[in-house]
């Protein structure tokens, strides 16, 4: 992952709302803004992780390969962050494939600005923003698994074929009939 | 109301540290923030937090299993998962003041550190080492619980293959015709909300929420509360 170091106003940031302008120098100092051109892969799903992306301009896409196929799972808009499983969790592979679809602005989170910038009010701004961003996004994806296997239950009624999994979804929020 | 002991506090402590992987990460960190909590012990099938309520705690499991219960469509409780030492359960409802999504029962007797949500919305906003601590652990917990729901996820989809249900599809760009159909005048809510699912918008999957849960009323984050307003000033 390459880009070009730039500067940005964090300040305008929503997240970074109450964060003193000093902090933000601090924050700017320790991970300066890094831009990317409309196209460029930031991360490749596989790949070894070590960072995570704050984007500040632009969008990026997500992709996963599952069998094969390649599926768009999702956007990352201004203010989200992307990649936070490298920083968070012991896997250190990369989940999905990100692109950038615009020229984008981002900021690198890594293990070293975590440490070193620990009591830094705009690194626990993002800390916090992650918080939420994370609860939000697993009860999404649990909708998506109430939402799946409903879609998979009235699929599978007539042929009754479920595999394991889905059986087991079966058994899990439906119960016998 | 009584702590962890010092010996309890430290093994969790260890374990937790071994088991979540997050900077900076130490087991004396952790202990700072068992030693707010409240010690708690309960017997085999008692209900630690139910389905639906709104949760003012979040737990560490000190010892023993809990069971991870949902009710299925019919209304009868079934067992998603169980749950042994180390875990921290119960924050989801905390962090995002939604109600709770399972209900949790020991099984066999238990032992607990319950901490209050007051005690969460101070120490996340603290730059003390039990705050970093604690934030970090709960980030590192639900990284944990997305990569497991993803590949939850992933396997179905793999297990049905072409079978897959629309919503696990690649998108698609509207046809002429369906193109044709949104452009002309319409004020009916089931196409609105048509339109909103092709968007890929948030909005029907909180209206099928809240049909589904009755009571629920789904509460906009700040995200929401922002994009609203933006569309309201467009």
């Amino acid at each position: 992952m390459e880009g070009k170091k730039i500067s940005v106003e964090l300040s305008d940031m929503y997240l970074f709302k109450g964060v003193s302008k000093e902090a933000l120098r601090e924050l700017s100092s320790l991970a300066p803004p890094t831009s990317f051109k409309p196209g460029m892969t930031l991360f490749n799903q596989g790949d070894k992780s070590d960072v995570a992306l704050l984007l500040l301009e632009g969008k990026l896409s997500v992709e996963v390969a599952i069998a094969g196929q390649h599926r768009e799972v999702g956007a990352i808009n201004v203010g989200e962050i992307v990649g936070e499983t490298a920083l968070f969790a012991r896997e250190g592979k990369r989940s999905a494939t990100v692109r950038a679809l615009q020229s984008c602005t981002c900021l690198i989170i890594s293990k070293e600005l975590l440490i070193e910038g620990k009591k830094n009010p705009a690194v626990i701004a993002i800390e916090r923003h992650l918080l939420g961003t994370l609860a939000r996004r697993v009860r999404r994806t649990n909708q998506e698994i109430n939402k799946l296997w409903k879609e998979l239950g009235v699929n599978d009624e007539s042929k009754e074929s479920g595999s394991g999994w889905a059986k087991k979804l079966k058994q899990i929020f439906q119960g016998p009939r | 109301m009584s702590q962890i002991s010092p010996e309890d506090s430290d093994e969790l402590a260890k374990r937790i540290v071994a088991h979540h992987s997050f900077p900076g990460s130490s087991s004396a960190a952790i202990e700072r923030v068992l030693v707010k909590g409240t010690f708690k012990s309960m017997p085999h099938g008692a209900a630690i937090c139910s389905e639906g309520e709104l949760g003012n705690e979040f737990f560490f499991l000190v010892r023993g299993n809990i069971s991870v219960m949902r009710r299925d469509i019919n209304g009868t409780n079934r067992m998603l998962s169980d749950m042994t030492c180390p875990c921290v359960f119960g924050h989801m409802a905390v962090i995002d003041g939604s109600r709770r999504s399972a209900t949790c029962l020991a099984n066999g007797p238990v032992e607990l550190v319950v901490l209050q949500r007051s005690q969460l919305d101070q120490m996340v906003s603290e730059d003390s080492v039990a705050g970093i601590a604690l934030r970090r652990l709960l980030i590192a917990s639900l990284c944990d619980q997305l990569s497991n729901a993803n590949g939850f996820v992933r396997r179905i989809v793999l297990d049905h293959g072409d079978s897959a249900p629309e919503s696990q599809r690649s998108p698609q760009p509207p046809t002429r015709t369906e193109v044709k159909r949104l452009s002309e005048p319409t004020n009916t809510t089931e196409d609105l909300q048509t339109v909103s699912a092709m968007l890929g918008g948030w909005a029907s999957d909180l209206a099928d929420l809240e049909k589904q849960h009755g009571d629920v009323k789904f509460v906009m984050d700040e995200d929401m509360k922002r994009t609203n307003t933006a569309k309201k000033n467009r």
